[in-house]
Formats: structure tokens, C-alpha cells, sequence
């Protein structure tokens, strides 16, 4: 009886059980659905910051691009970091730079920059400038006039001798071609006049090219193997720095026992050379004097054989007559004088000022100098290898100077300058790995590339080509053959190789 | 005995005070749930308005930064250092160079619109071909907590500013931004960004 009732009281529960169960369960499951609508609410939240950080992740790839690029210019490099088939990887980021030359001669970098699903193209345009100014030659910034019985040429002081030439083919039958004559550069921001005379004559082996309001003016005599049309635009001399250094002092040397002044960097408020007396200046060295004087026949000796030489004069400088300056290697580049004096002053209380620069020294100078701001008059006692610029030039009867065509590609004064001239936003490149917003390192995994950094994945140049495009543009293209895209070519102007004679010249060319 | 005890079975139920207790308990619950559902659901509009505020202003800012980066120094207009500030910019942009000749863009302006307060992007603007664009509506009238009093209240060197401003330094432009909505139960969510960036050109 006691188990009947047992059973059929347990059997009744069992009939109204479960009720709560199902309640239970829709609630569960609405908690649940609302909980995952939060998740995805959350996770796209999510996807759309992690994008715009990504956005900015691979904007800053893109410029990072840029810098490295330029950085490359301004080694000679070509500019080209990674390519499309195998970019340089910086983070968890890839990026490439192309490099495309225009007909204008400038320089446009395309950098693009991934990141997870971030993507960003920039370019820029630069400009190599040549911060050289013994490239300028033999130049003045107002009126320049050259005295009769002149000559103004060229060499070039890398060129190897004809006996070497000659030796380097071995003995074969036959002789190498003439190297190409070489041009001087003569130039000013305003008038030039070359003076000769039937007895006197002046020659200029080269252009002679004035400012652009300016005329150059020749007589009898005269003979300008180049062109004489102006400028289009007035070159504009940069300032002089002068290194901020501590002063020696002044020094003194009129004792006929040579003094040396030693490498490093070194600071006088004067030098002073006395008559018969000699100082060494060896190199590497930069020497910064208030006033330089060379009194008649002291001899001013620059040892360059251990490094280049840089002397700048901030007030005065004086080479009086008969002194010398010599250098032990016959290269300009390594001899610069910086001078920013500009102040005519009477220093010798004779009642006359003296003009910032006096050059009366005799025998042959192997150098380049730079006074923009100061009038020079050259005198015919010294023969000049190398360049000269001044605020206003005039050489003398008789004068010789030599402008070193090797200074157009080494002047001392260190790489070339690279301009920005425009920087942009540009649309992204149609290429499946920037058109798919996957994370590029996944995909490119996936097919086995192995990436280097920017820094090592710069392009070499090894061709050069000028050619017109499809739509009848005319561009260069100057880095690894097998990165270029042969496709976008129409007619080809001109191509050369590694290895060719003229690459060099060709890759070099501003 | 076990046939009164059958017939009370058979007509078994709940007991008023069962089923007042069930009901009580009941309630408690579904007024814990409520509440937990209700402050969950503030806690989400309020979460999700935040989040769609800090994304409509980084992409405002990012907006007006990538303009500005690509824009002439020369051309930017007013060219106000701090403490001035002002509250649009006219400047154009280098689209590279063709033939020799670096190419401008059109001339373009970046201004807060007032009454209710937008940031309109224009491209020629005054011009019959005029092209705008509006980068988002939700703007503060002043910048950050800023009253119109004539005083630095932010201490950042400027006063009154709007909610929208800018100050020139050389070639460097300071971007000052707030924007402002409303939020759950009348609340109003606020968020703030300023950045400086440099014109490239």
C-alpha cells in the first residue's frame, strides 16, 4: 500500500515536472542571443578600429618608404626599395618604393605601405641639386670680366694618362678613340666681357654663359669654343657655414723653420705668414682663421695625402706677391677655400681700403675657391687649377685657369642634395596584393617569399633607359632591369647597361 | 482512512499560500532581471555611442590631417598663430609636376558650419561648380570645456575656441576637436582630439 502511494505520488510530480525546465531554457537562450549580438556588436567595433589603425599603420609604412628612398638617392642608389613581386618588410608591415625618372630630369618616388588590412600610396617628387659649387667653374655673381692674353680650359684630373691608356690594351694593334674634349664653365649672374687683341689673344675653351639679363661682349682676339646664350634663371650661391669652433689664439710664423699645423680642427683669430716662412696645413683638416695673410714670398703648404683640406677665412685674406700655395696632390677636390669675408676695411692704416680677398701668389694652385660675397681680381702670376667663384671676378692680363671637370661629380663638399619638391596622396596601385585587404605577410608567406629589411632590399642600377610611353610620353628609368615593365614602353629613345662605356656618364647625368 | 486521503489526492492543487509565495519569488526574479536587462541595455547604447563618437572623430580627424599634410604652406589661409585661432582654412595642394610646371589642385576649405554645428570640406569654393562635402554634424559649439566667457578655460593658450579650430606655426597646424552627442537617458557624450601635423609641401 505505502509503495502504491509512493508511486503514484512520485508518478503525479512526475506529470507536472519539466515546466520550469522549458522556462529556463528560453530564458537561457534569449540571454544568449543577446549576449552574442554584444559579441558581434563588440567585434565589429573592433574590426573598424583595428582598420583605421591599420590605415595609419600603413601610412607611416608608406612614408617610412619615402625616407628610405631617399635616403638611397642620396647614397646613388636608384631610389627603388623592394618591388611589388618581393617588398622590404618593417614590422608586421611590408612597403615598396618605386623610383620613376621624368623627362624634366626629376625624380618621382611611389611608396606604398601594408598592414593587416591596411593600405596607403604616396608619392614625391625630388630634385638632385648639386650643393657643389666648384660645379659652378669659374663664376661670378655680378659682372665678370676676362683681361686679354687669357686662357680659360678644362681637364679633367681623373682622366688617365695616355700612356696608361695605351698599356691598359695590352699591346694590341691599334690605338683607343680621343676621350671627348673636355668643356670649361665660365659663368655670371650678370655681364661677362672677354677682352683680347690681335697681339693678345684670349681663349675659352667652353661656354661662357651670363646671367639672364646679362651679354657677354667679346673683341678681336677672342675665341669661344661654346655657347654664349644666358641663363634662364640667376644661380643663387649658398651661404658659407662656418664651423663653430674654439680659438687657438693667434698664430704667427715668421721663423723660416716650417710650422706644421696638424690634422683635426683648428681655430685662429689670424695667420699670419712672415716673408721666407712656411706653414704646413695637413689634412684631413678644417681650419677656421679670422684673417689669413701670406706675406710677399711666404709659402703656404697644404699636405692632403692623409685627407682633404677645408680652410675658411671669415674677414680677410691676403696672398701677397710672390707667395706660393702648394699642395702635395694635384686634386682641387681636396683643397677648398671657404671664403665669407666681404668687408673692405683699411688694415694697414694707409688711408685706402682694403678689399676682403687679395690673391697675388705666383706658381700653380691646385684648389676651389668660394667667396661669394667677396670681389676677387686674379692676378696673371698665378695659374689656377681647379674652380673659383666671387661675388664679382675679374682676371687679369695673361691669366690661366683650368676648371677640373672631375669637380662636377666630387667636389669634397660630400653626396649630392636631394630636393623634395611636391609629396602627395596618390590612389592605391592595381596589384592584387594592395587591391586584397588580406594581411599581406599571411599571403605572402603562403607563396614562400622571404622578405629583408628596407634597408637591405634597396634596388641596384644596372640599366638605364629613355623611351616613350603609350601615350607618346617621354621618361627614364634608371635601376634593375628586371623590375622594369616592359610593357609601358612604345619606342625606345635609348638604352645602356652596366658595363656599357657611356653608363656611367648616362646614370650620373643631372 | 485511505479512501478520504484518494479523494483528496484527486483534487490536489496549489495552496493560496503556495502560489503567493511562487508569485512573490517569481516577481523578485523578474525584477532582478529587469533591472540587470535594463542597466546592461544603458550600458550598451551608452558603449555603442561612445564607440561610434571616437570613430566619427578619428575618421574626421584623420580627414582633415591627410588634407592637411598635403597642402602648401603658402596657400594656407588664414595663416593664424597661437594665440589666435580660427575656425576654417583655405589652402590648395602640389598634384606633382607635368612639362617642368608643379601643378596645383583646386583651391579647397576645411570650415566649421555653424547652427548645428558641421565640418564641411569645399572644393572651389564660391564657385558655381562648387563641390562640399560634410565630414560629420555632431560638432561642439566650443572646443572641449570651453565656456563663452572670455577666458582660457582649458588653459591651452586660446580662448573661446570652437569646437573646431586651427593655429599656424610655420608650417606646422594644430587641429583642435570636439565632438558631442547625445547619449541614454539625456546624457551627453563628449570626446576630444587634437593633433598637430606638418605640411609636406
Amino acid at each position: 500500500m505505502m509503495k502504491v502511494r509512493g508511486i503514484g505520488a512520485r508518478a503525479r510530480q512526475g506529470e507536472r515536472g519539466g515546466s520550469v525546465l522549458v522556462v529556463a531554457l528560453l530564458v537561457v537562450v534569449g540571454v544568449a542571443m543577446l549576449g552574442a549580438c554584444l559579441v558581434q556588436f563588440s567585434a565589429s567595433m573592433t574590426r573598424n578600429q583595428m582598420q583605421a589603425v591599420d590605415n595609419k599603420r600603413a601610412f607611416y609604412l608608406a612614408e617610412a618608404g619615402l625616407s628610405e628612398a631617399l635616403l638611397g638617392l642620396r647614397m646613388g642608389k636608384s631610389g627603388n626599395v623592394g618591388s611589388v613581386g618581393m617588398p622590404a618588410r618593417l614590422g608586421d608591415g611590408i612597403l615598396w618604393v618605386e623610383a620613376l625618372g621624368t623627362p624634366d630630369r626629376r625624380i618621382v618616388l611611389k611608396s606604398n605601405g601594408l598592414c593587416g588590412g591596411g593600405r596607403a600610396s604616396l608619392s614625391i617628387v625630388v630634385e638632385r641639386r648639386s650643393e657643389s659649387t666648384a660645379a659652378l667653374g669659374i663664376f661670378s655673381d655680378g659682372d665678370l670680366v676676362v683681361k686679354s692674353g687669357s686662357v680659360i680650359d678644362a681637364y679633367d684630373s681623373t682622366a688617365p694618362e695616355p700612356e696608361e691608356l695605351v698599356a691598359g690594351f695590352g699591346g694590341l694593334i691599334g690605338v683607343p678613340p680621343p676621350p671627348p674634349p673636355i668643356a670649361t664653365r665660365v659663368g655670371s649672374n650678370g655681364n661677362i666681357d672677354v677682352q683680347g687683341t690681335t697681339r693678345l689673344t684670349t681663349r675659352i675653351a667652353g661656354d661662357v654663359t651670363p646671367g639672364p639679363d646679362g651679354v657677354v661682349t667679346s673683341g678681336v682676339g677672342v675665341t669661344i669654343t661654346g655657347s654664349t646664350a644666358p641663363r634662364m634663371e640667376p644661380i643663387a650661391l649658398p651661404e658659407i657655414t662656418v664651423p663653430k669652433l674654439d680659438s687657438k689664439g693667434d698664430l704667427i710664423h715668421k721663423s723660416l723653420t716650417p710650422r706644421t699645423v696638424y690634422a683635426g680642427e683648428n681655430r685662429y683669430d689670424s695667420m699670419i705668414v712672415g716673408a721666407g716662412a712656411q706653414v704646413i696645413i695637413s689634412g684631413p683638416q678644417i681650419l677656421v682663421v679670422g684673417s689669413m695673410v701670406l706675406d710677399d714670398t711666404a709659402r703656404l703648404t697644404i699636405d692632403t695625402a692623409l685627407g682633404s683640406v677645408e680652410i675658411h677665412a671669415t674677414e680677410y685674406l691676403n696672398f701677397g706677391l710672390g707667395s706660393t700655395v702648394t699642395t702635395v696632390l694635384e686634386d682641387p677636390s681636396k683643397v677648398r677655400f671657404l671664403i665669407s669675408a666681404s668687408q673692405a676695411v683699411d688694415r694697414d692704416g694707409d688711408g685706402v681700403v682694403d678689399p676682403p680677398v687679395t690673391i697675388n701668389s705666383t706658381g700653380k694652385m691646385y684648389a676651389t675657391l668660394y667667396a661669394p660675397m667677396a670681389p676677387i681680381a686674379l692676378g696673371n702670376s698665378l695659374e689656377l687649377f681647379g674652380a673659383i667663384t666671387a661675388s664679382s671676378l675679374s682676371l687679369s692680363q695673361g691669366a690661366k685657369l683650368h676648371f677640373d671637370e672631375a669637380l662636377l661629380s666630387d667636389d669634397g663638399a660630400g653626396a649630392g642634395n636631394v630636393q623634395l619638391l611636391s609629396w602627395r596622396i596618390i590612389p592605391l596601385p592595381d596589384v592584387p596584393l594592395a587591391s586584397l585587404r588580406i594581411d599581406p605577410l599571411v599571403a605572402l608567406r603562403l607563396q614562400g617569399t622571404v622578405l629583408t629589411k628596407p634597408a637591405d632590399s634597396h634596388q641596384l642600377i644596372d640599366f638605364a633607359i629613355e623611351f616613350a610611353d603609350l601615350e607618346g610620353r617621354t621618361r627614364t628609368f634608371i635601376g634593375e632591369e628586371t623590375q622594369f615593365n616592359w610593357t609601358q614602353v612604345q619606342t625606345v629613345v635609348t638604352t645602356t647597361r652596366r658595363g656599357d662605356v657611356n653608363f656611367d656618364a648616362v646614370v650620373d647625368a643631372p | 482512512m485511505t479512501r478520504r486521503l484518494t479523494s483528496a489526492r484527486a483534487r490536489a492543487g496549489f495552496t493560496l499560500l503556495e502560489v503567493l509565495i511562487a508569485i512573490t519569488i517569481l516577481g523578485m526574479i523578474a525584477a532582478n532581471v529587469v533591472m540587470v536587462t535594463r542597466s546592461s541595455s544603458k550600458a550598451y547604447e551608452s558603449g555603442a555611442s561612445l564607440s561610434t563618437l571616437d570613430i566619427q572623430l578619428d575618421n574626421t580627424m584623420d580627414r582633415i590631417a591627410m588634407a592637411l599634410m598635403a597642402a602648401r604652406k603658402e596657400s594656407l589661409t588664414p595663416n593664424n598663430p597661437s594665440p589666435l585661432w580660427t575656425d576654417f582654412l583655405i589652402f590648395d595642394q602640389s598634384q606633382g609636376f607635368e612639362g617642368g610646371m608643379e601643378v596645383i589642385g583646386d583651391l579647397e576649405r576645411i570650415e566649421l558650419v555653424p547652427g548645428p554645428e558641421q565640418i564641411v570640406w569645399k572644393q572651389r569654393p564660391g564657385a558655381l561648380d562648387e563641390r562640399r562635402v560634410v565630414w560629420t554634424n555632431w560638432v561642439r559649439e566650443l572646443f572641449k570645456d570651453e565656456i563663452d566667457n572670455g577666458i582660457d578655460d582649458d588653459l591651452n593658450g586660446l580662448t573661446d575656441e570652437a569646437g573646431l579650430s586651427f593655429t599656424i606655426d610655420g608650417s606646422r597646424v594644430t587641429i583642435r576637436l570636439t565632438l558631442e552627442r547625445d547619449g541614454p537617458e539625456h546624457s551627453i557624450l563628449k570626446r576630444t582630439q587634437e593633433t598637430t601635423v606638418t605640411c609636406r609641401n
